[in-house]
């Protein structure tokens, strides 16, 4: 397709994006329900590129994405920052966060990495579970709306509907954050850690800096979604560490298929979408979501993604480390 | 007489053109036969292939037939029941067992293959150096004991067909030898053994019938006679050793 | 401070970590699989005692096996749709499936057992001892004694016979198990059965000391994971005397400064060594006694 092409497309499903909620019907529900997917996409991307470019499982973005939220919350409530200087610092404590657990883990692989992040999560929990500054079990109430207005120029959002636009372009943001680390030198060597980690280090790759980095970039990545995620909620607290959220960005990221750019959204959707129209209650919920990661793993790991391909034509099998083959005995 | 092992139409492609294809090979029972080949000629793929196994994804088709049953389907594990047993390349036994337990937690599978397998005090009596290390741990044995042990776990198993992946890699002349020489042994007392070899010259030694490998294709074979002067035997492995 | 009461608390305290880690410690060192559904398999063993007791009537003698056979069975299913992912030995999708399973346990419970939390009516729990300044229960001593008989067993079955040298085998090299005609599937679920068989165990009895509630399940994985960091993964007998010492520190962390920030400290401690030591937690398979 020429690049010309391409690049109309693009700017008119982005346009289409923009209006997608005035043409559902522009009812509270949708704008909720696309309000909360683009917050979700936007925090699943951070354990996206962890898991589909260097092929680990992160447990801690559920903390980065809480450390944005509770920055965002903290902040505004008693201190009165704008959404702004909210907004940076959702990031940087994140960050910060990200490189005490980065630097712990610079020689863990595998179940390891996941270990320490899963006690990332725990303890940073714990600390704001128990620390009343920090909100304790009631969390922050009363978050002021949205409010990103420079000098000359309101821009507030007092509503889901109001917010939309933002929680958009956020999202487009993201995305274009992503594919550009896709094909930036930092993507390329995560990918080249990821699959051959020997033959990396022999091209000169420094395999722990490189996790390192792509950690560091995951982890604002994932609090800028909790930042948002806070005013469009007007609340936070400890419920933002369950594992729903790690499961939910877990499951959005593997429902399509790795590395593709707009998987996790579309999972998100496709998630969001059934807990706004489909849904039996909370813990219905959680089985489903369960079900379904459970279910892309062990039956499709190749995601929808691959099994539409399979549909229509070869599949492709996951990366296996070696196994059985199965013979398909050929008569005559 | 029926073939001891029985290979039609194997292919074992890795996603493009097939790394092995090998329209036919039959191994006589009681006989040793060679499979030799450059590195990256598919000597791995092959014998991992009866067995079902492959090293990543891969796509196989093709009949093996161990002693005339029809092994196609069959999980590797249940291959290894019917008598067809693998020695893989590189490390073959249990590190942290001692060699002692490497052999009796090995057990043959069923009164057929008890008939056929040997006991520990029989492996040990075949390899009396395994006997004086019985104690220790399998990973603090050398080279040479560790093939001596992987193969009598192997014999432990009661094969009706035994493959060998490079039993010699990493292995001084002299114990190259000695092993070929009493795989040659078993193999006159009644095994059937494919044994797959980079050393051509030792293997020359033992073998009945060898078969010629490159790029997964059998491009020679023949009885062992008439193979030592088969020119590209000569010419491609012989050359370097011979000034 | 009655320094005896806390020591004991820490002994019993720390079988009681030993017991619902010892599950996890083989499937880590046997399999190398990480159970993430840990917490919510101890949850879901304990809410079986509950209502095998609760809806049936039956004594808590009885409510203990039922309990462990639900976890067993679990664990079986569980291991079965994880087949595929073991045996390619794809530790990352194995992760994030067991938390997978996690939910579904979560949610399935949170639907049949409702909300509101509930006691395990446990008569040991009842039964109180005085022995000097100490003070405990005839639970308390069912723990210790439990456990210490299921690490006994644990090492004599690993040890000696078959099935221990099955799964050692399995541990170190599934594909020359496989090759030794050894069905690693069977053994893989064997595992698994007993992990899902312990921590229900382990459940039973533990958790009637406290109330229970379905979203429960958190705290119990974390101890279990600081054990077996503590105690090297893969070894059977570490995680025993990690338990305790964990037990122990607390008992005394908790009566000296506060209990809340018991398993904060816990980590904190345990980081230092997966620092120093990384090579000790990712290191490839083997268990040792």
């Amino acid at each position: 397709m020429p690049a010309r092409l391409r690049w109309l497309l693009i700017a008119a499903l982005i346009v289409a994006g923009w209006f997608l909620p005035v043409m559902l019907g522009g009812s509270t529900l949708i704008y909720n329900t696309l309000v909360v997917t683009a917050i979700f996409a936007v925090m699943a991307y951070g354990q996206d590129i962890i898991l589909s470019d260097l092929g680990e499982v992160s447990l801690a973005h559920t903390a980065f994405f809480a450390a944005g939220a509770y920055a965002t919350g903290i902040l505004a409530v008693n201190f009165g920052w704008n959404a702004w200087a909210t907004l940076a610092a959702a990031g940087l404590c994140a960050f910060l966060l990200a490189l005490v657990v980065g630097l712990i883990t610079l020689r863990t692989r595998e179940f390891a990495f996941s270990l320490v992040t899963y006690a990332t999560n725990v303890v940073v929990y714990t600390i704001c579970y128990n620390t009343d500054l920090l909100g304790g079990s009631d969390g922050f109430v009363g978050i002021p709306p949205l409010d990103l207005s420079l000098p000359g120029l309101r821009l507030t959002a007092l509503s889901n509907k109001d917010l939309w636009p933002y929680a958009y372009v956020l999202l487009l943001l993201v995305l274009y954050f992503v594919s550009r680390f896709r094909r930036s030198k930092l993507g390329h060597a995560a990918l080249m850690v990821h699959m051959n980690t020997p033959l990396a280090t022999m091209s000169g790759l420094d395999g722990q800096r490189v996790r390192l980095s792509v950690f560091l970039v995951s982890a604002p990545l994932t609090a800028v979604g909790g930042w948002l995620y806070a005013y469009q909620r007007a609340y936070v607290g400890p419920d933002l560490f369950e594992t729903y959220f790690l499961v939910l960005m877990l499951t959005a990221v593997v429902l399509v298929g790795r590395r593709l750019l707009l998987g996790p959204l579309i999972g998100t959707a496709l998630l969001m979408v059934q807990k706004s129209y489909l849904s039996l209650g909370a813990y219905f919920d959680k089985i489903v979501l369960g079900v379904v990661l459970v279910g892309v793993l062990c039956l499709f790991p190749g995601g929808l993604a691959n099994l539409l391909q399979g549909v229509f034509g070869r599949r492709t099998r996951g990366r296996a480390a070696g196994g059985p083959v199965a013979m398909e005995a050929e008569r005559g | 007489m029926r073939a001891a092992l029985e290979v039609e139409k194997l292919s074992v492609s890795y996603g493009g053109d097939p790394a092995v294809s090998v329209p036919h090979l039959a191994l006589p029972a009681g006989t040793l036969a060679g499979v030799v080949g450059a590195n990256g000629a598919g000597k791995s793929t092959l014998v991992n292939g009866l067995l079902g196994w492959s090293r990543g994804p891969a796509r196989a088709s093709g009949v093996v037939k161990l002693d005339g049953e029809t092994l196609n389907g069959l999980p590797t594990y249940q291959r290894v029941q019917r008598g067809l047993v693998l020695v893989p390349e590189g490390l073959a036994v249990f590190g942290t067992m001692l060699v002692e337990e490497n052999l009796r937690s090995t057990r043959p599978h069923g009164p057929e293959a008890e008939r056929r397998a040997f006991s520990v005090d029989h492996v040990f009596a075949l390899f009396p150096r395994l006997a004086e290390r019985r104690a220790n741990r399998a990973a603090s044995l050398s080279g040479g004991e560790r093939q001596m042990l992987a193969i009598g776990r192997a014999l432990r198993l009661g094969p009706k067909v035994l493959l060998l992946d490079e039993p010699s890699i990493g292995l001084a002349p002299r114990l190259v030898l000695t092993l070929l020489l009493t795989i040659r042994k078993l193999a006159d007392a009644g095994l059937s053994v494919l044994l797959v070899e980079q050393n051509v010259r030792a293997a020359m030694e033992v073998v009945d019938h060898l078969y010629l490998l490159e790029r997964g294709r059998i491009i020679a074979d023949g009885p062992i006679g008439a193979m030592r002067d088969d020119p590209r035997i000569v010419e491609a492995y012989l050359g370097s050793t011979k000034a | 401070m009655n320094v005896w009461q806390q020591l004991v608390n820490g002994v019993i305290m720390g079988h009681a970590y030993a017991l619902t880690a010892i599950g996890w410690t083989l499937l880590l060192g046997a399999a190398r699989l990480v159970n993430f559904g840990h917490g919510q398999m101890y949850m879901l063993g304990a809410f079986m005692a509950w209502w095998v007791m609760h809806a049936t009537g039956l004594p808590y003698v009885a409510a203990i096996p039922a309990a462990v056979l639900t976890g067993a069975l679990l664990g079986a299913v569980m291991q079965r749709a994880m087949m595929r992912l073991t045996v390619q030995q794809n530790l990352v999708s194995l992760m994030i499936v067991t938390l997978g399973f996690g939910q579904i346990v979560e949610g399935t419970a949170g639907l049949a057992f409702g909300v509101r939390p509930q006691m395990i009516a446990s008569p040991l729990n009842a039964w109180t001892l005085q022995w000097g300044p100490v003070l405990l229960t005839a639970q308390d001593i069912a723990v210790v004694v439990v456990t210490i008989i299921m690490f006994l067993v644990l090492r004599a079955v690993m040890a000696h016979g078959l099935i221990g040298s099955w799964v050692r085998m399995v541990a170190e090299d599934p594909r020359l198990t496989q090759l030794a005609g050894v069905n690693i599937s069977k053994i893989y679920l064997g595992i698994f059965a007993f992990e899902g068989a312990a921590v229900a165990l382990a459940a039973t009895l533990v958790a009637p000391r406290t109330p229970i509630i379905t979203s429960m399940g958190f705290d119990e994985v974390i101890m279990t994971f600081v054990v077996v960091v503590l105690g090297g993964v893969g070894s059977v007998s570490g995680s025993y005397f990690a338990g305790l010492a964990m037990g122990l520190f607390s008992a005394f962390f908790g009566a000296l400064v506060g209990p809340t920030y018991v398993t904060a400290a816990a980590f904190l401690i345990i980081i230092p060594i997966m620092v120093l030591r990384p090579g000790g937690l990712a290191s490839a398979g083997g268990l040792s006694r």
